[in-house]
Formats: C-alpha cells, sequence, structure tokens
C-alpha cells in the first residue's frame, strides 16, 4: 500500500500487537507470572503520620505457620536512596532507605513479613507488635516551611548535585530564575491580575495495583519482575539500597496494568528482594487497593501564585509563577515535577518582556508526591490558563483572542527552554512545528464557540457555558533521555525488535514495531517485539517525559537503518555484484542481473552461504524537546441552584506532529483528558486531621466512568516534526493538561463562579456564585 | 471446604476457604483472567458471570459459587476475539487489565438488551471502569461489535 | 479472626437458629464488601438458598424477600409497575450492574447504611419490614431501633398505594453514593417526604410534608432544610448539603404536586 505521504506502516492505526491476547485474558502480567511457589511479602504499615519506632516484635509473626521472615529497619541495609526512577544520579533527594527507623505518613513501612500465602502474611502482619512514639506530624503544606518539626534529620540524606536540598527546614527542592526585570515590567503594566490557584493531590489509580515479584535463577542472581515504567532506574536503585552490583540484578517489565507515573517510583520490589535473598525463595508482593493509595505516590499538590502584566490592548507584558509543592513524606520527583510547572507551561507566551519561576517543594507527613501525568504541568496551566482567562475578564477581550495575540509560534523560540530543565539546565530550541493556529481554529468550529456564545440559560436557572485552554509538554528530556533498540534477522525473514523502550498499555510496543517496518519496508507484521528487560534487550530510559515515540523511536529507525544497510550489503554479495548498484525494498535486494528476496537471502545466510547473524543496534540520544500543543474546549451545564457541573462536551484539537498509529494516539489524548478531567472535577485525596487517608478505596475516590464524560472529541491536525522519527512528537501526557483550566473557566464563564481550587466541586460553585 | 461448580462448562471441585472471595479462589486455581483491580467491588475488572448473571468475583463468597455456573472470558473465546478485534481496530484496547472483565460485561449486556443505544451501553457498563483510555473509542467499540454480532 | 465455617440455611428460621447465640455467626446478605468485611466473624451464614428471593404483590401491597436483589428492582415487571418505578430508578445508578446483581433489599435495609438510596425511597413510601422473630413493624420504627436483636429479615412489604413518585438524588460521579438523596411520594392528599445521605440515615421530613400537602413545594424544601440535620463528611459540608436539601425537595414535591 503505496501512500501520497510515501508511508506505508507509520501513519496506519494498525492493531496493538498485544490486543488479541490481552482481551482473551492471556496471563500477562506480573501477578499472573510470578512464579506458583513465590512467598507472599506484606508491609507493616504505620498507622500514624508521624512517629518514630522504638520496638519491633516480630517473635509471634515469625511462629505463626507459613511464616518465613520478618525484616525491620535493624535488619536491612542501610543506604539513602530515592524511589524516584529517574536518571542516574537522581536529581530526587536521596531521603529514604529500605526501612526507617521513623514512619513519616499513614501507611509508610514499618516491617515486612513473608509467608507460604497471602492470608498467611497477612495475619503474621497483623501479629507484629510495634512500639511507636508518635511524633507531631506536618499536614499542613503552607506551614512545613522552618516548622520545628522535621521530617527528615537522619544525618546521611544528600541531593546528588544542588537542587535547593534544605531538610532542616523541611525544603526537599528549591529554584528559581528570571528573564527580564519583572518587577519593574509589571509596575508599567496597564493592568495587572494577581491571583492564588491551588491544585489537588490525585492518584494514578492504574487498575492494576502495582505489583513485583523476584526470584535467583539457576546462576544465583536475583531476577525481578515488576510492574514499573523503569526498569533500568529499578535495577540500578535497587543494587544501591541492597549493597549489590548491578550485575547481579536482572529486572523484567512484563504486560503492565497502566502506569502514568505511578509505576515511577520503586515499591514492592526491595522488600520482595530482601525475602528472596533471605530464604531463597520465589517471592511476590501484590499491593492491595488501599495500599496503593496509602503507600505509592500521588500528584504534587501544590499552591500557585500568577501575577500577570499587561497592556489594555491585550499585549501580554509580564508573568510571575511562584510555587510552592507539597512533596510529601518524601522528595520523589520533587524539584522536576515543580520545575515542569513552569518549564512546560510559560513557554507558550513567549512574547513578554519579562518572566519569573520559583519556589520550594517541602516536606509533610502525607503519602509522598511523585511523577503522574502531565509532571508539574497540569498544575502550572490550571494557574497560567485560569489566569489569563480572568485577564481577559479584566481587558473584555475574548479568551481566544488574548490567546492568540500572546501565543508562541512556529520559528519563535523562548529564553525557558535553555533556562530550565528537568533539574537540570535545558536545552536551546525553536520551535520547528507548532500548529496551535489550526488547533484553535478548529476546536472551535468543533465546540461551536462563535454559534453559542460563552454562556445561555437552557432552562430555569441552568446554564451553559464554554471555556478553552492551551497547553504545550515536552517530548522527552534532552541530552538526558537516551535509548537504544537492536534488530536481529531471522531466517525466512521475520526480525526480533529488542527495545528497552516500556510498554505501560499505551501501545508502544505497537508503534515501535511500526517505526522498524517503515524503515526496513516490511509489514509490520514480520517484527517481533521483545521489550524491557534489562538483561536481553538494549538499555533504555524508560516511559516516561513523553518520550518513547519521540526517543526510542528514533533508535528505532536508527537501528533499521543500519540493518538495511547490511541487508543490502549482504544481498549484493549474494548476487555477486557491488551493493552501490543493488537495492533493497523490504521484499527483495535486486541488483543488475537478477534479485534475491529477503526470505531467501536471511536463510541462505544462517544455513548455506557466507554464514553470518544480522543485528544491528540503534541508539539515540534525546538532544531536544520538541512540545506537542492543543487547544481544548470545555462546554459544561451549571445548576445554578446546587452548583452541579456537568460536562457537556469537551474537544481537544492536538498537534503531536506525524502520529505514528493515529488510533493509538488519539485513545493517548482521550485517556489524558478523562483523568484531567477526574482532576477537574472530582477527584481529590483526602486526609483527616490526624493524617489518615479518608480516601483509601475507589468507593470513596471517585474516577470517572463512562456516563460522566459522554462526549470527548479528540482531534489530530496535520504536522511534522522535522527533528522527530518520521515528523512525530510526543503524545502520551500533553492530554492530561488542559480540563482543569478549560473546565474552571466554563464554569466562569455559565455561571460567573471563579474557583480557583481544584477540584471545582458543586460547593465551590455554589459558594463562588456572584450575588 | 470443598464445593463444586461449573467452571466455563466443565465441572470443577475445589478446596476452598470459607472466607474466601471467589476471586481469589479462581485466580489460586490458575484461572488468571479474572484480575484483581480494587477489592471493594467498585471497578469491575474481576466481573464474572454467575449463573449468567455479571457480577464482581472479589464480592462473591467461593462458598456462594457451590452447585453454580461460573463463566470467565477463557469460557467466551468467540466473543473475547470478536469484541478484541473490535477494541483494536477502534485503538480502543489499551493496557487490557480490565478487558476480560469487560468482554464479559459486554455478552451479558448483548443477552439482556436489545439494540442499545450508546446511552444505553454506557449505563450498562458503568460498574467497569477504565483509566486508560476515555471511554468514546471502547464504546464506538463495543457498538460495532454489538452491530456485528446481531 | 478467620471464617471457619460458611453455612448456607434453606430457611429464614434455620437462619435465625444458626445465628441466635453465636456472637461470632454473621448473615451474608449481598456480600459486596465481603474483602472489606471477611475479619468481624467465624461463621458466615448465607441467605441465598433461604427462598427469600421472592417478588409478589399480596393485599396491595408488594412483598419484596429479603435476598431481592437491586437489578430485580430494576428489570422486575412486577416492581417496575409499583409505585411509579421509584425502587428501581434509586437504585439505578448505584456502582453498576454487577454489583447491582448482588446487593439485596435485605442486606440494604438490615445493614442500616445511612448512605442507601434504597432505604430513603423506602421510608417515603411507607414500608414495613419483617423480621423472623421481631415480626411484622414499620420501617421508620425499625431504623430507629438500635441492631442489636439477632434477627432474620425476612422481606420488606411495601405499600402500592402511591399514586406519583419523585426521586431526586445528588453524586460526584454517577454511581457514587450520594451526597444527598430526596423521595417524595404522593398518596391520596398526603405526601411524604424523606432525606437521607445527610450524611446521617434517612429520615422523614415532617414538617416538609405538611408544607407539601399544603401545596408549597418550596415552602416544603424549606421546611425540610430547616428541620433535618445535616453533617459533613468527605462528600460535602452540612451546609451545602442543608441548601441542597432545599432545592431537591422543593423540585421532588414540585414533581409530586404536578
Amino acid at each position: 500500500m503505496k501512500r501520497d505521504d510515501g508511508l506505508r506502516e507509520v501513519g496506519r492505526s494498525l492493531p496493538k500487537i498485544d490486543a488479541l491476547g490481552l482481551v482473551r485474558g492471556t496471563p500477562a502480567y506480573t501477578d499472573d507470572l510470578a512464579p506458583r511457589e513465590s512467598l507472599c511479602v506484606v508491609a507493616v504499615r504505620s498507622p500514624h503520620a508521624h512517629a518514630r519506632i522504638l520496638s519491633v516484635d516480630t517473635a509471634a509473626a515469625l511462629a505463626m505457620p507459613g511464616v518465613l521472615a520478618a525484616f525491620t529497619w535493624r535488619d536491612v541495609p542501610r543506604v539513602a536512596v530515592t524511589r524516584a526512577g529517574q536518571g542516574h544520579p537522581e536529581p530526587s533527594p536521596r531521603d529514604r532507605f529500605i526501612l526507617d527507623e521513623y514512619v513519616r505518613h499513614v501507611g509508610d513501612e514499618a516491617a515486612i513479613v513473608a509467608a507460604e500465602t497471602e492470608e498467611q502474611a497477612r495475619e503474621a502482619a497483623r501479629a507484629v507488635r510495634v512500639e511507636y512514639e508518635v511524633l507531631p506530624a506536618v499536614l499542613d503544606f503552607e506551614a512545613a516551611l522552618d516548622n520545628p518539626v522535621v521530617l527528615h534529620p537522619e544525618p546521611e540524606i544528600h541531593e546528588n548535585f544542588p537542587i535547593g536540598f534544605e531538610p532542616r527546614r523541611n525544603v526537599a527542592s528549591a529554584y528559581s530564575m528570571h528573564v527580564g526585570d519583572v518587577d519593574a515590567v509589571v509596575a508599567g503594566s496597564e493592568v495587572v491580575l494577581r491571583r492564588r490557584y491551588y491544585t489537588q493531590a490525585q492518584q494514578h489509580v492504574a487498575l492494576e495495583p502495582h505489583c513485583a515479584c523476584t526470584w535467583l535463577d539457576v546462576h544465583g542472581r536475583l531476577n525481578v519482575m515488576s510492574s514499573t515504567q523503569t526498569p533500568w532506574h529499578v535495577r540500578r536503585i535497587m543494587a544501591r539500597a541492597l549493597e549489590r552490583e548491578v550485575k547481579e540484578i536482572r529486572v523484567v517489565k512484563p504486560r503492565i496494568g497502566g502506569g502514568f507515573g505511578g509505576k515511577q517510583m520503586l515499591h514492592g520490589e526491595l522488600y520482595c528482594a530482601l525475602a528472596t535473598l533471605r530464604t531463597g525463595r520465589p517471592a511476590k508482593m501484590v499491593y492491595t487497593r488501599r495500599e496503593v493509595f496509602e503507600a505509592t505516590n500521588t500528584r504534587h499538590p501544590m499552591r500557585l501564585d500568577v501575577t500577570l502584566g499587561a497592556d489594555r490592548d491585550g499585549t501580554l507584558r509580564a508573568i510571575d509563577l511562584e510555587v510552592l509543592s507539597d512533596t510529601g513524606a518524601y522528595g520523589e520527583h520533587a524539584l522536576t515535577v515543580f520545575m515542569v510547572a513552569g518549564a512546560k507551561t510559560l513557554p507558550l507566551y513567549n512574547k513578554v518582556e519579562a518572566v519569573r519561576f520559583g519556589g520550594r517543594t517541602v516536606y509533610t507527613n502525607r503519602v509522598p508526591g511523585g511523577a503522574y501525568r502531565g509532571y508539574g504541568a497540569i498544575q502550572g496551566n490550571f494557574a497560567l490558563e485560569s489566569a489569563l482567562d480572568e485577564l481577559a475578564g479584566e481587558l473584555g477581550l475574548d479568551p481566544i483572542v488574548l490567546r492568540e495575540k500572546n501565543m508562541i509560534a512556529e520559528g519563535e523560540t523562548s529564553p525557558i527552554f535553555a533556562i530550565m530543565g528537568e533539574g537540570t539546565e535545558g536545552v536551546e530550541m525553536i520551535v520547528e512545528s507548532c500548529k496551535l493556529p489550526e488547533c484553535i481554529r478548529r476546536g472551535r468550529e468543533l465546540i461551536g464557540w462563535d454559534a453559542k456564545g460563552p454562556r445561555r440559560e437552557v432552562a430555569p436557572g441552568v446554564f451553559r457555558g464554554l471555556g478553552m485552554a492551551l497547553a504545550m509538554q515536552g517530548s522527552g528530556i534532552p541530552t538526558i533521555d537516551m535509548a537504544a533498540a537492536t534488530l536481529k534477522l531471522n531466517d525466512f525473514g521475520s526480525f526480533n525488535l529488542l527495545i528497552g523502550a516500556t510498554d505501560l498499555g499505551t501501545g508502544s510496543d505497537t508503534i515501535l514495531a511500526q517505526i522498524a517496518a517503515e524503515t526496513l519496508g516490511v509489514p509490520t507484521g514480520d517484527i517481533i517485539v521483545y521489550a524491557s528487560d534489562t538483561d536481553r534487550t538494549p538499555f533504555d530510559t524508560g516511559a516516561y517525559a513523553s518520550s518513547t515515540t519521540y526517543v526510542s523511536g528514533h533508535a528505532v529507525r536508527e537501528a533499521a537503518l543500519k540493518m538495511r544497510a547490511e541487508i543490502l550489503v549482504e544481498g549484493a554479495r549474494s548476487l555477486g555484484c557491488e551493493p552501490a548498484r543493488a537495492a533493497f525494498d523490504g521484499s527483495e535486494v535486486r541488483g543488475p542481473d537478477g534479485a534475491i528476496t529477503l526470505r531467501d537471502l536471511s536463510a541462505k545466510l544462517l544455513y548455506n552461504e557466507h554464514q553470518k547473524q544480522l543485528m544491528t543496534t540503534g541508539s539515540h540520544l534525546c538532544e531536544k524537546s520538541p512540545p506537542p500543543y492543543m487547544a481544548a474546549f470545555a462546554e459544561v451545564e451549571v445548576d445554578a441552584a446546587t452548583g452541579e457541573v456537568t460536562l457537556v462536551d469537551y474537544v481537544a484539537v492536538v498537534d503531536c506532529g506525524q502520529a505514528i498509529n493515529p488510533n493509538l494516539a488519539l485513545v493517548q489524548v482521550e485517556g489524558g483528558l478523562a483523568q484531567g478531567i477526574g482532576m477537574a472535577l472530582w477527584e481529590e485525596v483526602v486526609y483527616g486531621p490526624q493524617g489518615h487517608l479518608r480516601t483509601r478505596d475507589l468507593m470513596s475516590y471517585k474516577i470517572p466512568g463512562r456516563e460522566d464524560i459522554p462526549s470527548i472529541r479528540a482531534e489530530l491536525v496535520a504536522s511534522h516534526e522535522p527533528s522527530g522519527p518520521y515528523g512525530a512528537k510526543s503524545v502520551g501526557e500533553i492530554g492530561i493538561d488542559t480540563p482543569p483550566a478549560a473546565i474552571a473557566n466554563a464554569v466562569a464563564a455559565a455561571v460567573g463562579a471563579r474557583v480557583r481550587e481544584l477540584p471545582v466541586t458543586p460547593e465551590k460553585v455554589l459558594g463562588a456564585l456572584p450575588g | 471446604m470443598n464445593i463444586s461448580l461449573v467452571l466455563n462448562g466443565r465441572r470443577a471441585d475445589w478446596d476452598v476457604e470459607p472466607g474466601e472471595a471467589l476471586l481469589d479462589a479462581l485466580r489460586r486455581h490458575g484461572v488468571l483472567s479474572v484480575k484483581r483491580g480494587c477489592d471493594t467491588a467498585s471497578c469491575g475488572t474481576c466481573t464474572v458471570l454467575l449463573d449468567g448473571a455479571p457480577v464482581p468475583s472479589c464480592a462473591v463468597p467461593a462458598p456462594r459459587a457451590d452447585g453454580r455456573e461460573v463463566t470467565t472470558v477463557e469460557g467466551l473465546p468467540e466473543a473475547a476475539a470478536h469484541l478484541g478485534a473490535c477494541l483494536a481496530a477502534e485503538g480502543a484496547d489499551q493496557c487490557g487489565f480490565c478487558a476480560p472483565g469487560l468482554v464479559v460485561a459486554v455478552v451479558a449486556m448483548s443477552r439482556e438488551l436489545d439494540d442499545p443505544d450508546d446511552e444505553a451501553i454506557n449505563h450498562y457498563l458503568a460498574g467497569n471502569l477504565c483509566r486508560c483510555g476515555g471511554y468514546v473509542s471502547q464504546t464506538r467499540a463495543i457498538r460495532r461489535y454489538l452491530q456485528e454480532a446481531r | 479472626m478467620a471464617v471457619k465455617a460458611y453455612l448456607r440455611p434453606k430457611s429464614a428460621a434455620e437462619a435465625l437458629s444458626l445465628i441466635e447465640g453465636d456472637e461470632r455467626a454473621a448473615l451474608i446478605g449481598g456480600g459486596a464488601y465481603l474483602r472489606l468485611a471477611s475479619r468481624g466473624y467465624e461463621t458466615a451464614v448465607d441467605l441465598c438458598d433461604a427462598g427469600l428471593d421472592q417478588v409478589r404483590v399480596e393485599d396491595g401491597a408488594l412483598r419484596l424477600g429479603a435476598m431481592v436483589t437491586y437489578r430485580r428492582l430494576e428489570t422486575d415487571v412486577v416492581v417496575r409497575d409499583c409505585c411509579g418505578g421509584l425502587l428501581g430508578r434509586c437504585v439505578q445508578n448505584i456502582v453498576g450492574v454487577q454489583v447491582r446483581n448482588i446487593v439485596t433489599v435485605g442486606g440494604t435495609v438490615a445493614g442500616r447504611y445511612a448512605f442507601a438510596n434504597l432505604t430513603t425511597a423506602l421510608l417515603a413510601l411507607g414500608a414495613d419490614v419483617v423480621l423472623e422473630r421481631g415480626g411484622r413493624k414499620p420501617l421508620e420504627h425499625f431504623l430507629a431501633d438500635k441492631a442489636t436483636a439477632r434477627d432474620v429479615l425476612v422481606e420488606v412489604v411495601v405499600p402500592t398505594t402511591a399514586a406519583r413518585c419523585a426521586w431526586r438524588d445528588l453524586t460526584r460521579v454517577r454511581t457514587d453514593f450520594a451526597v444527598l438523596n430526596v423521595a417524595a411520594v404522593g398518596d391520596g392528599g398526603a405526601v411524604r417526604v424523606a432525606v437521607g445521605a445527610r450524611p446521617g440515615a434517612a429520615r422523614l421530613a415532617r414538617g416538609a410534608m405538611q408544607a407539601a400537602a399544603a401545596g408549597d413545594a418550596r415552602g416544603a424544601g424549606a421546611a425540610a432544610a430547616a428541620e433535618l440535620d445535616f453533617g459533613d463528611d468527605l462528600r460535602a459540608s452540612a451546609d451545602y448539603r442543608r441548601r441542597v436539601c432545599a432545592a431537591l425537595v422543593t423540585r421532588a414535591v414540585e414533581e409530586v404536586l404536578a
């Protein structure tokens, strides 16, 4: 099939290669594949938000039937690590141990037991007697800085490079930057808008709870299977924490049931490893849903202070964004999430004369913050895109007009690209693809912006309103994210594609196979994918920061280009001609006097003539991070008597460059929107006064169901990113960014209620109604 | 305690714990299509048919299955293949963890409802959560499946 | 405490004999929160074989066996034809079909769950409960009793004379438990109004009932908001519930009076 764009496999909505197997329920996830004889590992979890462990008595537990091991903080290596699955050295503080003398949030691990069955292990965990000295807790993140209660007094903890780490002040990280004189420009602006916004903790709720298993292989090496987004980072951090060599550990990711950033931290891996190393037995740890809530991570809650300076004609002159971020008990992704709140929002409005960003992340006795899709950008976006609408209101301008006047365009740049990276400096970058004008044009048409007007009464006391927001994200972390891929030619013409990349259910294995197939000129069905195994596939930093298509895709393409060249050489040799006179079209190598099919050539190469294995590796370092862009439009209906908000329609138009697989790109957008809508309207991790979670199951923490979001309409605009593989940019995160602002803006348009604290609940809407 | 059930059309004699959920008994006996998602009957991931009715197997005591028929996606291979193809064609399948439970629920829906529209589909399947997609592609795929299956 | 025995008695009387005098025995109605609750008892007494899944109309009343599921309330034509379909309507958004296939009328009522929509509707309908030992009594009295007596709820008896029935509730996501729920039932000249999930258990709003009987829907809303107690929980504050109560009661009563 030859198309106008000359592409055959890229740009096709091929079915996901694992689709049928998963729908049939084939055992594929960690808990399905864990050895049947695995011990079950269960944690004894702190009932206190902050306490010192005075003693742990495991004798009764160890005496119970089936119990083989119990560990306390005294029994395990004491090496400061971070559990954040990030590059080496990590930009998160090393502020955590396998187990510690202190517990710092309800649900923190106090001890570990392992038994033959899950029930025995849970019974044993209940029988472990822990004596706590309960300490005062810091539960309000706005009171954390310089609080007399210090969460992390331990001497071993440290930052790997300067990140503003000041544990004595409860500060996990701090940062500031500015371009131009913000105060002066604000002072000289005709209109100044200062607003404070809050975003809440959100839980990922991947339907597969976190799960890990470990076993020793015949060589005595520790094998780890885990529902992780970052196998290599898990291996490296495990080695450090367990005081072992990296080479002694293998980490494999099987199919995983969703990640969204929630599996970019280590969870059960270290505890399973302890049990396996101690007993020699395979071990597994499957989190209950309650444990997922209490003992994994949430999105970092933030307080965002925005100052905008503008002139009456709508020229935006200055943006000041000051952020306080709550990283909870540990500083996982503390600095980088907080920086992204500025780095992946502020460049949208690159024409300002001055821009400033700064603030801190602080420790509290809450569930640790962590990576979550959007990764700061959604928090920053809610504040900035809400503030822009408020400014538009003050200026009497259409919110779209205000944005069009000030937004970034193709061929332009922002100084922020070079100043702010993720934990380090960024990379200077000219925007080579930015279809925001097209996204806005199409979106306003789909939602009916001009026909409907911002507000109308559809029944007595019931109003509909329209709101919108723009967004950008990135495509990988420049100069850090690196991926590799290996292609192996098999007899009779198929290829193994070995990739370190980590498919979380997104379909990245399929997309990378499409890129390999396109480059080789073969059908995608001839590519056999094996992925995410630290022993058997090449390296990849992992599935995060919207990197896989853009970074790993490049590596695959490079491997395939090299493979093509080798096939040409071997084909020419077989045909007896110079390679320069031969051509390979994916199915055969043709020379001046004849041709040989790939099928025949590959068999000959292994069985008959000049026998050799063709195997090529491509490796790619992300050198820039071209943002995908999006314009989103929400239509809501608000009942002014109850404050109830019904999302009537949501339109999102995205520039993600060339979509490798349009259906899979669209479902990334749709799925991101659903999570963003959840954050906008319903989802919130709520604590009681003592720091206990009040939302620790799916009855109390509500994610949107299919009746809550009946209409999501996502479209991709034609775009081509010159630096991307086949013109692709990323699409994994951007979908989540816009709903909080777009929906809050729509509610404000409908009934005049401006909610600046997420989620936009009926109660807050009612409270914010004018009059 | 011993129970005897008909699992996917075949008799199964199992030793189960009196306090065990059907979900745990199924997984312990190697029926691994049935996934544990939430522990509180809130997500639909562990849906099975009990005497033909979709139920959350995490909330059904295993001993209650004694003398009854239990159907999991392993017992619905044609529907799984067909609905799976429709989901894949729409790009609606993502991590797949919710998919076996969804197939079971869709089969029950197709037996209970005649020609449901999108609203009826969304209502019947409201107990099947998905966190990866935004449901709309899934609904398109289910509609296509129902049309083709008729 | 692990469950050591699982029993499936053949009648309510047998079930009663199994739990009487055994504090470690517990009845299993629906079982929906099994994994949460399985540690409180040693003997599980499952009513699934006790013949309590009957639905019938007798002497002008709808008799719902304790093991009738929510799903039957939605799909059973006998139930649908009674009380303007209120019983099916009030449960139709509870979690999902799967859960409604196992949650039962008896489990809900006997559990005295304050958030339960069904209890609010039954209260407005003037239902009675029938207990194996305690006999028949008004639901309102049953709810006021402390749940101490060891007994088996056999069935719920619902008068079918209600002419007009209205249901209003407010939830976060559609399938969530209600922030507040309201049932209003017009029967002859009288209107009965019940409000639940305040977050306390469902109660009749007698002031609202008087105003409604006088044809004053807005007054009924105001009266309900004034006379009932409201509290804070995860889902909403007392203040918000009070405001919303006025609006929802007004709307429900307007529908009944229309």
